[in-house]
This record gives structure tokens, sequence and C-alpha cells, in this order.
């Protein structure tokens, strides 16, 4: 709706104007044509030259064709003059006829057309012009106007007028398009660099999939080694043996370095969603175990608003899995306590009905420059070796293969709210 | 520890990895297993036709014979042998595979060494159980 509005206004804001200029212009070159016309017209008429008579002509219209006009009717009227006697006739009366003498009509108190008139009149579908021009002796002491009719058929056809408007109608409605297609170009085009952004970024996890799945195995191999002698070995000491740091250090970074492998492989995994209609409420309750156990080491206070929520059409795990993220999340942030708030409720968006799932903490938030970026694979803000990077980036993977949205809203120092939201099920799924 | 009736339990472990075999090794000979490694399936079968073992933990991603191949061989000439696979790329597939081939048991390389145990204990207990 919104567009279509914005549309009709840069529709009326070029077109009519556009509109405008093209009829002009239409009307200039018929003017220029007229004054051929009416040079021919009027030296068809116009008798032998007699000099007793001025013409005054106030037109502000056209300069060729008021010269035209003048010197035609100069002579016409001298003529007219000699033959019949001095005088005028009001304008747009009567056509100005040899056969009447014009003394009968004189009028010293003519009041009306004080300039030439030109009107266009279509006469049994023929085009006319007429031009009303005042004449006067001078010393003023006779005055009067001429009505000139002159057929326009050869020049201006009802056709060649309904042509110009054709023309100038056409030339709106061209430019119209003109308008909408570069309107429409303009927003493909920005909607192809978003796209653009998306494939770029789902390009960029899918090489990283592409990049696990290949190394996984390679590394998991020496890794299992690792592990598996720090293990051993550190079964052997006894009491308090220096060797059991050194081999509680290499089994923690072995361990470290197995979860970065698992979370890559999430990544590239392409195996599709099993999606079911799962209760949301209880998938969420039953991370909130886990997440409660984990929270008490931080002395995180963990409350959960579970509202009324209907049942969603998603992957259990994948869910599980974005809840347990954003939650570990949400504790690091808090490493000194705080409280950690998990909601569901139903929400709507422009299109649907969905569930929505929100994460709020009281860490100290998240500043906005980093915002746009924390779902980024790789990206992390903790310190080294707590996080992969990957946490939030994989909650995203998952939602988005859910036609789902994630979002976070956050004010520096004052927690973070993650907003996730999910379509119902029986929703229509995009 | 493993279920020990009469003898300690014989594992046989079958993997490329020089490494892995190193490890395992280590580890269960301190556990009490009577452990033999081998570098490829053919030399499994060699082993198995030699001597005696109730476990066996077997690599997937081997050159050659690969671990499904070892698996499918050794339950049809020994099936009372239980055979647990491990892999350092598990996936859902490979898992069902395992499982349709007779293994006892799958385990995702890297694994924790108490994991690895308590899932070796049950199969010797299986083993065993079937033996009797």
């Amino acid at each position: 709706m919104k567009l279509d509005i914005k549309l009709l206004a840069a529709f009326c804001a070029v077109a009519l104007p556009l509109s405008w200029a093209v009829s002009v212009s239409a009307r200039r070159a018929v003017h220029t044509v007229l004054v051929a016309e009416v040079e021919a017209a009027a030296s068809e008429r116009v008798p032998e030259a007699v000099r007793s008579l001025r013409i005054g002509l106030t037109a502000k219209d056209d300069r060729a064709l008021r010269a035209y006009v003048a010197g035609c009717l100069q002579g016409f009227n001298a003529a007219y003059a000699a033959a019949y006697g001095p005088a005028g006739e009001p304008v747009g009366h009567a056509n100005p006829t040899p056969q009447a003498p014009l003394e009968s009509g004189l009028q010293e108190e003519l009041s009306c057309a004080h300039s030439p008139v030109a009107r266009e009149r279509g006469v049994g579908g023929a085009l006319v012009l007429e031009y009303a021009v005042p004449v006067r002796s001078p010393g003023n002491r006779y005055r009067g106007a001429l009505l000139l009719r002159f057929p326009l058929a050869r020049v201006l056809t009802a056709e060649r007028l309904i042509a110009h408007r054709v023309l100038a109608f056409s030339g709106t409605i061209v430019a119209a398009t003109i308008i909408l297609l570069w309107i429409l170009t303009r927003r493909m085009i920005a909607e192809l660099r978003r796209n653009e952004a998306k494939l770029a970024q789902s390009e960029k996890l899918s090489l990283v999939g592409q990049l696990a799945a290949g190394i996984a195995h390679e590394i998991n191999n020496p890794l299992g080694t690792i592990l598996g002698f720090s293990q051993a070995a550190a079964l052997r000491l006894k009491g308090s043996d220096p060797l059991a740091e050194p081999l509680v250090c290499i089994e923690e970074e072995a361990r470290r370095c197995r979860k970065l492998v698992q979370d890559l492989l999430a990544f590239s995994r392409q195996e599709q969603s099993r999606l079911e209609d799962i209760d949301l409420n209880e998938v969420v309750g039953s991370v909130l175990g886990m997440v409660t156990a984990q929270a008490r080491l931080n002395s995180v206070a963990v409350s959960s608003e579970l509202g009324l929520c209907d049942w969603v059409h998603a992957d259990r795990s994948q869910v599980q899995q974005i809840v347990v993220n954003l939650c570990g999340n949400a504790l690091d942030a808090m490493p000194r306590g705080g409280r950690l708030t998990v909601r569901t409720r139903l929400g709507r968006s422009a299109e649907r009905s969905q569930a929505v799932i929100e994460v709020e903490d009281t860490g100290p938030g998240i500043p906005p420059e980093l915002q746009r970026r924390i779902f980024e694979p790789f990206f992390t803000t903790k310190e080294r070796g707590r996080g992969t990077g990957l946490g939030l980036a994989l909650a995203h993977q998952f939602v988005r293969r859910h036609d789902g949205e994630i979002s976070v809203s956050s004010e520096p120092g004052r927690g973070a709210v993650f907003t996730v939201s999910l379509p119902l099920a029986g929703a229509p799924s995009a | 520890m493993p279920e020990n009736q009469n003898k300690p339990a014989a594992v046989l472990v079958i993997d490329d990895d020089k490494n892995q075999r190193s490890m395992l090794t280590f580890s269960l000979r301190d556990q009490g297993y009577l452990v033999t490694a081998v570098e490829s399936g053919a030399a499994a079968l060699t082993a198995a036709q030699a001597s005696h073992f109730d476990v066996a933990i077997c690599d997937i991603m081997m050159p050659g014979f690969d671990g499904m191949e070892t698996l499918k061989t050794l339950k049809t000439r020994f099936p009372r042998l239980e055979v647990v696979m491990a892999t350092g790329y598990a996936t859902p597939k490979t898992a069902m595979t395992s499982m349709k081939l007779g293994a006892f048991n799958y385990i995702a390389k890297p694994y924790e060494l108490k994991d690895l145990l308590a899932v070796l204990k049950k199969a010797v207990a299986r083993s065993r159980h079937d033996q009797a």
C-alpha cells in the first residue's frame, strides 16, 4: 500500500508537468503553422493597400503573428475604408460583411476587444480560427473591430488536433511508464543487493560447512588421540602429582577443539530438518532445567514466563539448540550474577501469527555497532578460549531454516533481549 | 574394570592411525584389557583368526578395506565378537549402517575415555553372555 501511494505521488510529480509541457509544445507547433495560414488567407483577401487607416494592435501574442496580422489588416482596412467609408463593428457580434456599410454600426463607446482574441472553434468538424482585431482611425475618430475567420481545415484538422492530444496523452503515458520502470528498477536493484548480501553470508556459511566437513575427520582423529592419552595418563596419577595440571590442561584444550569442530559440523550438515508439531513451552522447559544448573554456578537467577503458546512446526533438537545457545550466551554475559528471563508468547508479524521466544539477560548489553555482527560466524567478544563464535551464528542459521526470525535489542548497561519468532503449526510455510 | 569372569577381556583395535592405536593400547591396558592393535581390516581378520577376541574397536574411514567391510566380514566369520565402531566424522547414516551390519555400538571421535570404557564393559559382558 505504501508503495502504491509513493508511486502515485511520483507519477503526479513528474507526469503532470511533463504532460503540460508536451501539450504546450504541441500548441506552439500549431501556432507557427497558423501564422503561415493567416498569411496565406489574408493575402488572398487583401486588396491593394490604401494608407488612410492605421490599426492599433495590442496583441501580447507571438510577434511574428502580430506583424503579419497587422500588415494584412492595414491593407485590408484601407481597402475597406476606401470602398465603404471608415467604420467599425463590435467584436464578435457579426462577421464583417463587405455588403453592409459599416458606418451604421459606428460606436464611439466601443468597449470590448482591445486586443486580438484568437480562438479555435469547431465548425462542422473543421476548425476555424477567429481573430477579433480592434481597429481605429488616427485621432480615435473611428473605432471598430474586425472579426477575421480563417478556415484551418488544411492546417489543423480535428484529426490532427486529436493526434496532438493523443501525442500529449501518450507522452504522459510514456513518461509515467518510464518513471514506473525507473522506480521498479531501483527497487529491484535494492532487492538484488540485499539478496546478494544474504547470498554472500550463506555462501560464507556453506564454505565454512564444507571446510568443516572436510577437515572434521582429520582433526577428530588426532583430537581423539590427545584426549584419550591425557585422560588415560591422568588415571595413572596418584595423589597430588605435578603432572596432573598439564594433563588436565591438555584434556581441556582437546575438549575445546572438539566443541569447535562440532559447532562447525552443525553448519555443514545438509540433512533436512525434521519438522514436527512441537509444544514450544515443553521444549523450552526441557532446556531450562539444564540451564538452571549452569546458572547456579554463575549465581544467576533464572525465571521463566511461559505464556500461552500454540504448537510450533519445528525441528525439536534445533529449537532446543537455539534456546541453549541463547541462554548460554546470556549466562556468559553475566559472570558476576544477574537474572536470566526466558519468555514464550504468541506474536504477530505483518503476514502471520507466530510463536515468540525471548531470552533476556541483565548483563552489560551489546553496543549498537556490534549488534549487526553478533550473528556472524566466528564473531565473538568473549575472552580467548571461552567462545567459538559459532553459538549465535548457529542459532541464526537454525532460525532461518525454520523461516523464522531472530533479532537482538540492547542498550549498553541495560542487558540484552534476544527475540526468536517461529511459524506456528498449521501456518502456511514460505 | 572389565567384566572378569575368568580372564581379562581381549580387545582388538583396528585403526590406520598409529597414534590412535598407541593411545588405545596404552589406555585399555591400564584398565586391565588385553590389547592387540592392527592397522587394517585385512590384518584384523588375520588377528581374529589367530586368537580369540571379546571386542573389537574398529575405525570406519580406512584406506582399502574400510571399517564397514571389516565389520561385515568380522560379524560373518566371528558372530560372537562384539564390534564397536569409531569414527572421526560421525553422521546418522554411518551410525545406522553400522548398527544394521551388526555393530554393538557406535562412538564418535574424539570420545571421552570413560564413555569408551563404559561401552567396552557392556560389549564384553554381551560377548561373554553369548558365549555362555
